[in-house]
């Protein structure tokens, strides 16, 4: 028995002839000495400790991330509105790095969600999780009555950032409008990329994860640090000029009754709230000398004309970005790997297009679903285009509108709630006491 | 000066009660919109749990790409050995190269790049295999070896210990025969349990 | 912070910007050898040094007894491991520098920042608020303009994916609904004459047909007449009506050529050439198989003829070329011998090569593909044949590794059975609901024609490998290689009896009027009598040239091809 199986093995080895039946080629061996086969453990009925370790958290687990979010939201409410407190925040803001960061390992992160959502409501079997949605909603629902705390003191991403921003520098203000249009864009990008199945995109990007990791693409852990080398000068680059979930904050936050109120007395026009401001969230009071009624009344006349034209405009570039859009999905590319191979016959198979023949799937099958992949991107970035339009549309209306304020005041949809300018001004109960003391 | 704190506090209020019948209204607005949302979304779906990531060994064709696509190095991807399956040969192909010159433990015989493999000897002619997961790599060679001439008995899986839960896993990303997908947390492993048809999804 | 002097303040100001300087430089440093080390690491697949395999594949295939050979090999092997885990040990001990050169980076610039001297001047005044309205128009502006140049510059420099269509009939697999021919042909006539290889029906059974009584080609008696074939072609004669069609080729030129069945004459010849695709140099072939082996196939309106090249030409009757495309060149180091057939009205294409395994079902006015079944199986050389089971037409091919059945009508796979082995040359036989296969190296085998169940297997049998089984009442009727003829029970499998004819067979056998005919490679044919029990010769006539092709047996004329010539068969009288 044991020579004809040791020839059986060594002709097979060599020969490798395709057997009748793939991989029940062996008969299960009978043992003679009492040794047991071990079984293989791990599955939920994990029954050794080391087994139980190889599982992962249990869901109640999450639950409890999801509720510790909720307690650092409302304890960095407690700090900026009721203790008025920078340190309080910055605290916070340093226990969501350890926390957020380092113990739970980035992910999931509300940011990111954006796309879990969005992935879940446009394809029916993208599973989603009530931890996933609690984590994108809670933010949102905070922002709406208390403005973006979350930003300023729980956030793993913008937290990291706020406590390197050491020597802040104002930028530019023309370059800061120019480049705080980003976000809008790449939140589009997130949302298409996911509903139509390109990829998580923003995950993909999130240039802080791999510190939280110790582990990472090297592309991605060079930027990361490249972003925070940036962080000690200009504050919070990712937040202002990248962030797509800054975006839904924002629009969620100009509903909150509730902002950063800088000065609970009277102001005395110092302009420190307004030069130490990160994020360029304090307006000035109006001046005096306005510009006639007339030309402002006309402007937003022209940009009502314009809104339509330019939604057309930007809804057939959409569409036609649609097809080079589409390229980047991975079915798409396969696809065209597949018929690469099939028109040259000659062109060396890659490992998709092998597991793709493996599987026994007709090309006819792979064409039909690649074709409604792209009508899908087609139509989705078409959606996206109009959108985009009315949104950049929607801000040239904000800053039209005649604005008329008699104090400095916070923009809500901008503040990222740091509490930096609580520290400054000379008002300040606080402060007050120090400055009378230091007198 | 508390004349004009009062002031102060007045026009405040004053700009507040003429936006806020507004705000609220759109307040309650955005408030119901993200309600019914969120109920259309979950009430639709049949699975509404947590989940991780898991690689299907009936998908997998051992790319190798596990092994270096995670962000994890080494990779959070292990072989795992289901032992009923298991043929326990002398010459496994999982455990030596192809027409390995003696069948011993010596490194030039390995197919495995880390010794990762364990041969341990039960009887003649039979050797058991283990894996040392502190030392695999994850690179499926040994899966690819058992897979093409033996009884399919090693297989790779998503070691959970070690899993990050990345949001969007990289190996999903790489794989090139799409054999990740997002599993319930309550049934986190897609493992070879018995012989052939034994279990399969 | 008031009991702290000025100069105390400065003090402490400048130390901590001292520190900051150390910690960045101390961090950047790290940084930098980890990033280095880094990327080592995560460019190259983990211990897969070049110079380690190359070692272990001079060990394993030139030099299996050198013993120094094996030892630099595990001192390679275990540095190589080290090298690698000591690699990942020095990452995870800089990253935990990191975090500490971070954490005393950071208290130094809060320190640092903190005691910052205040302050000498309030910042000067803001810009107008119209102004700064006015530069948040121009900033969005700006910023929402150039997303939409850049994506309109990014729409007109992509190019949209469209598949490559001009190349190949394969591309485009939209899935098309021919138009019925006006007047379709019909099962009847398709049976009337021979218009595939092995006979209308693929499976080598022609029915009641007159065979040609005493002749003899060295006398030349009964043959009547012989034509000679320009090109070289191991295909074998198809006939329609009064014409016979065989194609020829070599390296430089492939023809279709079409005789009068009458007298022979050539009727017309068609050059395959100038096909869009077609490759510059012909792929190399082996000389028993040549640049024409599949055979031609016709529907009485068409003929069609393929190459070893991969080109597909479409002619009519009276040999005008309707189209032709390049299928893709064949990576086949043999050559591509895979016959072609026609079911409902769809030429089927079986284009197994090294790469890829294309079942197509081609649109006969066009070659445009109806259906195509695209599946990793393997290379082959046998052809397809249609077998009707349970009511639907199922395509059945034979690969290296498997028999496979698809619907007909649709393309689907319907089922597959992996029992083959060695390099496939031979087709289906049929008998009774079980599809009958046999190719040396692998195994005689039936399978259930429905479902794909393997019924017996036996391997101890003297295996044709080029020339097909063919099978009459329960019984599998082999003709070997070797000159080997055995007779195999169709239901069981088991070996009923074999008979040494001394010359091997390449010609396929054919079952006609209850009569096997079969042709060996020394041109010699044998009437043999199908019987369970022994092998019974009815009578035996020689050709005197080699045979490798299948002839075509119509109106009790038999049309065989040779080397150079094509003869025709038959009594004078008729």
């Amino acid at each position: 028995m044991s020579i004809l199986r040791k020839m059986l093995t060594f002709i097979l080895f060599f020969a490798a002839i395709p057997l009748l039946v793939a991989q029940s080629r062996f008969p299960k061996p009978d043992f003679t000495n009492g040794y047991k086969v071990p079984q293989v453990g791990l599955l939920p009925s994990a029954a050794t400790q080391a087994e139980r370790s190889m599982l992962p958290i249990t869901p109640y687990l999450q639950y409890a991330v999801l509720g510790i979010l909720l307690l650092f939201l409302i304890f960095s409410c407690y700090f900026l509105y009721r203790k008025r407190s920078r340190r309080g925040v910055l605290v916070t803001a340093l226990s969501a790095v350890v926390f957020f960061g380092f113990v739970v390992g980035g992910c999931i992160c509300p940011v990111g969600s954006i796309q879990n959502v969005a992935a879940a409501i446009f394809n029916q079997k993208f599973p989603i999780s009530p931890v996933v949605l609690g984590i994108f909603l809670l933010p949102l629902f905070f922002a709406l009555f208390t403005g973006r705390v979350f930003c300023g003191s729980v956030c793993p991403l913008g937290t990291i950032q706020e406590i390197v921003n050491f020597y802040p520098v104002k930028v530019p203000p023309l370059l800061d409008r120019i480049l705080r249009v980003i976000p809008l864009f790449y939140l589009g990008a997130g949302v298409l990329f996911a509903a139509t199945g390109i990829g998580f995109i923003i995950c993909r990007f999130d240039p802080f994860v791999g510190f939280y990791r110790m582990s990472g693409p090297f592309f991605i852990l060079t930027a990361g640090g490249g972003l925070l080398l940036l962080g000690v000068f200009v504050a919070r680059p990712y937040c202002r000029y990248l962030c797509p979930y800054g975006i839904l904050l924002g629009w969620f936050s100009k509903l909150s009754s509730r902002r950063v109120s800088i000065t609970p007395d009277e102001c005395i026009r110092c302009r420190l709230c307004e030069d130490v401001c990160p994020v360029d969230a304090i307006m000035p009071p109006s001046h005096e000398d306005r510009e006639p009624m007339r030309k402002s009344l006309r402007r937003i006349i022209l940009l009502l004309i314009l809104l339509p034209l330019t939604a057309a405009a930007s809804g057939v570039t959409g569409y036609f970005l649609g097809n080079p859009i589409s390229l980047l999905h991975p079915r798409v590319e396969l696809y065209r790997q597949v018929c690469a191979e099939l028109a040259v016959g000659e062109r060396p198979q890659t490992d998709e297009s092998l597991a793709f023949r493996s599987s026994g799937t007709p090309v006819a099958e792979l064409q039909k679903e690649v074709s409604s992949v792209v009508s899908n991107i087609r139509l989705g970035s078409c959606i996206l285009g109009i959108f985009m339009a009315l949104a950049i549309m929607a801000r040239l209306f904000d800053f039209s509108k005649r604005r008329e304020q008699k104090d400095f005041q916070v923009e809500n949809s901008l503040c990222v709630c740091c509490g930096r300018c609580y520290n400054v001004c000379p008002r300040e109960k606080r402060n007050r006491i120090i400055l009378k003391e230091g007198e | 000066m508390n004349e004009e704190i009062k002031h102060d506090s007045g026009s405040e209020k004053q700009q507040s009660t003429s936006g806020l019948s507004r705000r609220k209204f759109l307040k309650i607005c955005g408030i119901s919109a993200i309600a019914l949302a969120g109920s259309a979304m979950v009430s639709k779906r049949k699975e509404f749990t947590e989940t991780v990531w898991q690689l299907d060994p009936e998908k997998c064709i051992q790319c190798g790409r596990c092994a270096t696509a995670c962000v994890l190095t080494p990779s959070a991807v292990k072989c795992v050995h289901c032992y009923a399956r298991c043929g326990y040969c002398d010459l496994c192909s999982g455990y030596f190269v192809q027409k390995p010159v003696a069948l011993d433990t010596g490194a030039e015989n390995q197919l495995c790049p880390t010794g990762a493999l364990k041969r341990t000897f039960i009887e003649d002619p039979y050797f058991e295999y283990t894996i040392d997961e502190k030392l695999c790599i994850g690179c499926g060679r040994c899966v690819k070896g058992c897979g093409d001439f033996g009884n399919g008995s090693l297989f790779l899986q998503i070691r959970h210990n070690r899993c990050k839960h990345c949001n969007e896993c990289a190996i999903a990303v790489a794989c090139p025969a799409n054999a990740f997908k997002r599993v319930p947390v309550t049934n986190p492993y897609l493992m070879r349990t018995d012989v052939p048809g034994g279990k399969k999804a | 912070m008031n009991k702290v002097s000025i100069k105390n303040r400065n003090i402490i100001h400048r130390t901590a910007l001292a520190v900051v300087m150390v910690a960045s430089v101390f961090l950047l440093a790290v940084v930098l050898i980890m990033l280095l080390q880094y990327r080592q690491i995560k460019r190259t697949e983990p211990l897969d040094s070049p110079a380690l395999s190359g070692l272990r594949e001079r060990y394993i295939t030139d030099e299996r007894g050198n013993e120094q050979l094996k030892e630099q090999i595990r001192q390679l092997d275990l540095l190589s491991r080290r090298a690698w885990f000591t690699g990942q040990d020095q990452l995870h001990t800089g990253g935990f520098l990191i975090i500490g050169g971070m954490i005393a980076l950071l208290t130094a610039l809060q320190v640092a920042a903190s005691t910052r001297p205040f302050p000498e001047t309030p910042p000067g005044g803001s810009a107008s608020t119209d102004r700064a309205a006015a530069r948040a128009r121009i900033g969005i502006a700006i910023g929402g303009g150039t997303v939409l140049l850049l994506s309109v510059i990014t729409v007109f420099l992509v190019k949209p994916f469209a598949p490559p269509v001009a190349k190949t009939a394969f591309s485009a697999m939209k899935v098309v609904n021919i138009q019925p021919a006006e007047t379709p042909v019909s099962p009847e006539e398709f049976n009337r004459n021979w218009p595939f290889f092995r006979g209308a029906d693929t499976i080598g059974v022609a029915g009641n047909r007159k065979l040609p009584g005493d002749w003899d080609g060295k006398t030349g008696k009964g043959i009547l007449w012989k034509s000679e074939i320009q090109l070289q072609g191991y295909n074998s004669p198809v006939v329609w009506g009064n014409r016979v069609f065989v194609s020829g080729g070599n390296k430089q030129i492939r023809e279709l050529y079409c005789f009068n069945g009458t007298d022979g004459k050539l009727l017309w010849r068609l050059a395959a050439d100038n096909i869009p695709g077609s490759p510059a140099t012909p792929p190399e072939v082996a000389e028993d198989t040549g640049y024409a082996a599949p055979t031609m196939a016709t529907d009485g309106r068409r003929v069609f003829a393929v190459f070893a090249t991969g080109d597909l030409v479409c002619a009519d009757m009276d040999g005008k070329r309707l189209w032709a495309v390049n299928l893709g060149v064949p990576k086949n180091h043999y050559g591509y011998s895979s016959s072609l057939l026609i079911v409902d009205g769809r030429l089927i294409v079986q284009f197994f090569d090294e790469n890829r395994q294309l079942l197509a079902a081609l649109n006969p006015d066009n070659g445009k593909p109806v259906w195509s079944a695209d599946r990793k199986t393997s290379i082959s050389w046998s052809s397809p044949s249609v077998i009707n089971a349970a009511g639907r037409k199922l395509v059945v091919t034979i690969t290296c590794d498997a028999v496979e059945a698809f619907d007909a009508a649709s393309g689907s796979p319907v089922w597959q059975l992996n029992c083959m082995g060695g390099e496939v040359g031979t087709s289906a036989a049929y008998s009774e609901g079980r599809i009958l296969v046999a190719n040396d190296n692998a195994c005689a085998a039936a399978i259930s024609a429905i479902d794909g169940k393997l019924l017996w297997k036996n391997n101890e049998l003297t295996l044709p490998d080029v020339a097909s089984p063919v099978a009459f009442e329960n019984a599998m009727y082999l003709f070997a290689s070797s000159g080997v003829v055995s007779c195999v029970d169709a239901a069981s499998g088991k070996k009923l009896w074999e008979k040494e004819l001394g010359t091997g067979f390449y010609s396929s056998p054919l079952l006609v009027s209850g009569r096997i005919i079969v042709f060996n490679m020394e041109g010699n044919a044998f009437i043999i009598k199908p019987d369970r029990e022994k092998y019974i010769q009815e009578a035996a006539w020689t050709l005197g040239e080699k045979v490798v092709a299948t002839p075509a047996v119509v109106d009790g004329r038999l049309y065989i091809r040779t080397d150079k010539f094509l003869y025709c068969i038959g009594d004078k009288t008729e």
